[in-house]
């Protein structure tokens, strides 16, 4: 059964089928999420840390937002096998906004993110995409930011990167008298970290986290 | 301190420097000066061990010992500290968790954290930087000033004993150069450090005293001098020294 962490209280649905009509904050740390159905109310505004290492999982996210309602989605992971990761977003009514924060490495897994986010008759939304994925260790990864837009008076934005450990971080921490390994690991560890501001929770990851 | 005998150095298969020498001694603050594009930041790059810069001739020895057979990593334990004109920033890791492993790293024993917290919250206040810096990510979201002043609290955390400062005037306003050579010039009179700096005029050398000045050009010195030197080419020029100035025929078809 997934738990998702609800303003501390744990909510326990098979299906994650949530609806949300006051203002909250999720979090999901390295629990297994295969789907997730939320609708955010009018004048409501979410925000879901997700982290994870994963070793096998696909995760279907349904996301449906009402008039001045805010959906912010922060997920990193670190996948060693193989991580299907689908996200749909429909906008029910206008004046909304979702924005989808996801770090993740591949670490010898391969990872397909696909997002679709569609705007095709509702005004005055927003969608925000920031895809960004690492590989190393011969990991590899698709993303797919998928972005319908049908009408005028939107805002929607896709940022998708796939690359490895920047030389130049590499180099910088290196100048400092630290070894290529932590430095290795200090910068994959802040990729991930960096998306949260909630520090109990970077907290929890960094005693999650080990890359020996 | 530092010695670079006979250095040839090339990036991409583009000779840099030719010849290159340089003697820095204990204490001693020298300036190399030149215009942009003759390879300034090569030296420094070169000197740090960045391993994109290739050295095919030469020698660079380090209180006797053979940099080059040192990586970037043992460089930095010797003592090198570089400071470049736009340090760049790494987010997500903070200063402290930065500096924590640098120092354990450094003497290989475990930070004792009461006393690391006390210096680092001593620093910040010296250089008139929140404390919130700490635990800040690495130059994150920082403007120029402030990453300067980022890069003197990690140098007075980890106490190097040759600095090398790439053009940091560059995108710094007066009251900012003036803050941070203020500084370097503290940490110089505690420490009896040397420092090596590179730069485009003379206005660094006078804020930090430099008694060396060095004009580079086609990948080499070709004058030194003391500060008088570096008043010369503020007024002057570089037209004097440098061919760049003039485009041969074949570059004037490329």
């Amino acid at each position: 059964m997934n738990k998702l962490n609800m303003n501390n209280s744990i909510i326990n649905d098979e299906n994650n089928n949530i609806v949300v009509s006051k203002d909250s904050i999720f979090t999901i740390i390295n629990h297994s999420l295969k789907t997730l159905n939320i609708e955010v109310k009018s004048n409501c505004k979410v925000i879901i840390n997700d982290f994870r290492i994963i070793d096998k999982e696909e995760t279907n996210i349904e996301i449906k937002t009402n008039n001045q309602s805010s959906l912010i989605y922060n997920h990193s992971f670190i996948n060693k096998n193989k991580y299907e990761l689908n996200i749909n977003t429909t906008y029910k009514s206008e004046e909304s906004e979702i924005i989808l924060n996801i770090h993740g490495i591949n670490d010898n897994g391969s990872n397909t993110t696909s997002v679709n986010g569609n705007m095709s008759d509702k005004k005055n939304n927003i969608l925000i995409e920031n895809i960004r994925l690492i590989n190393i260790n011969n990991g590899k990864g698709i993303i797919i930011p998928n972005i319908l837009v049908e009408i005028s008076k939107i805002i929607a934005s896709h940022n998708a990167t796939i690359g490895t450990v920047s030389e130049d971080e590499l180099s910088y921490l290196m100048s400092k008298g630290i070894s290529k390994s932590e430095a290795k690991n200090l910068i994959l560890t802040g990729f991930l970290i960096n998306l949260f501001k909630d520090k109990e929770f970077t907290t929890k990851m960094k005693e999650i986290i080990n890359w020996r | 301190m530092l010695k670079i005998d006979n250095l040839y150095v090339e990036i991409n298969n583009k000779k840099i420097l030719n010849d290159f020498n340089l003697d820095i001694k204990l204490g001693e603050i020298h300036g190399i000066m030149g215009p942009n594009g003759i390879g300034k930041s090569t030296i420094c790059k070169t000197i740090i061990g960045d391993s994109n810069y290739l050295v095919t001739k030469g020698r660079i020895t380090f209180n006797s010992k053979d940099l080059l057979k040192l990586n970037i990593t043992k460089r930095a334990k010797e003592g090198i500290y570089l400071i470049t004109q736009n340090p760049i920033e790494i987010p997500g890791v903070t200063n402290a968790e930065m500096l924590r492993i640098a120092l354990a790293e450094k003497t290989g024993e475990v930070v004792n954290i009461y006393e690391f917290n006390k210096k680092l919250e001593e620093t910040c206040d010296k250089l008139s930087i929140p404390r919130s810096f700490i635990h800040r990510g690495i130059n994150e979201g920082m403007s120029g000033g402030e990453r300067k002043k980022n890069e003197l609290l990690h140098l007075w955390m980890l106490e190097p004993k040759l600095i090398i400062l790439d053009e940091i005037d560059s995108g710094l306003d007066i009251d900012s150069i003036k803050v941070v050579c203020d500084n370097l010039k503290e940490y110089y009179n505690d420490h009896k450090v040397s420092i090596l700096i590179i730069t485009h005029g003379p206005k660094l050398l006078k804020l930090l005293n430099a008694s060396y000045v060095h004009i580079l050009n086609e990948g080499k010195i070709i004058e030194s001098g003391d500060f008088n030197l570096a008043l010369k080419v503020g007024k002057e020029g570089y037209k004097k020294y440098n061919k760049a100035y003039l485009v041969s025929e074949n570059e004037k078809n490329e």
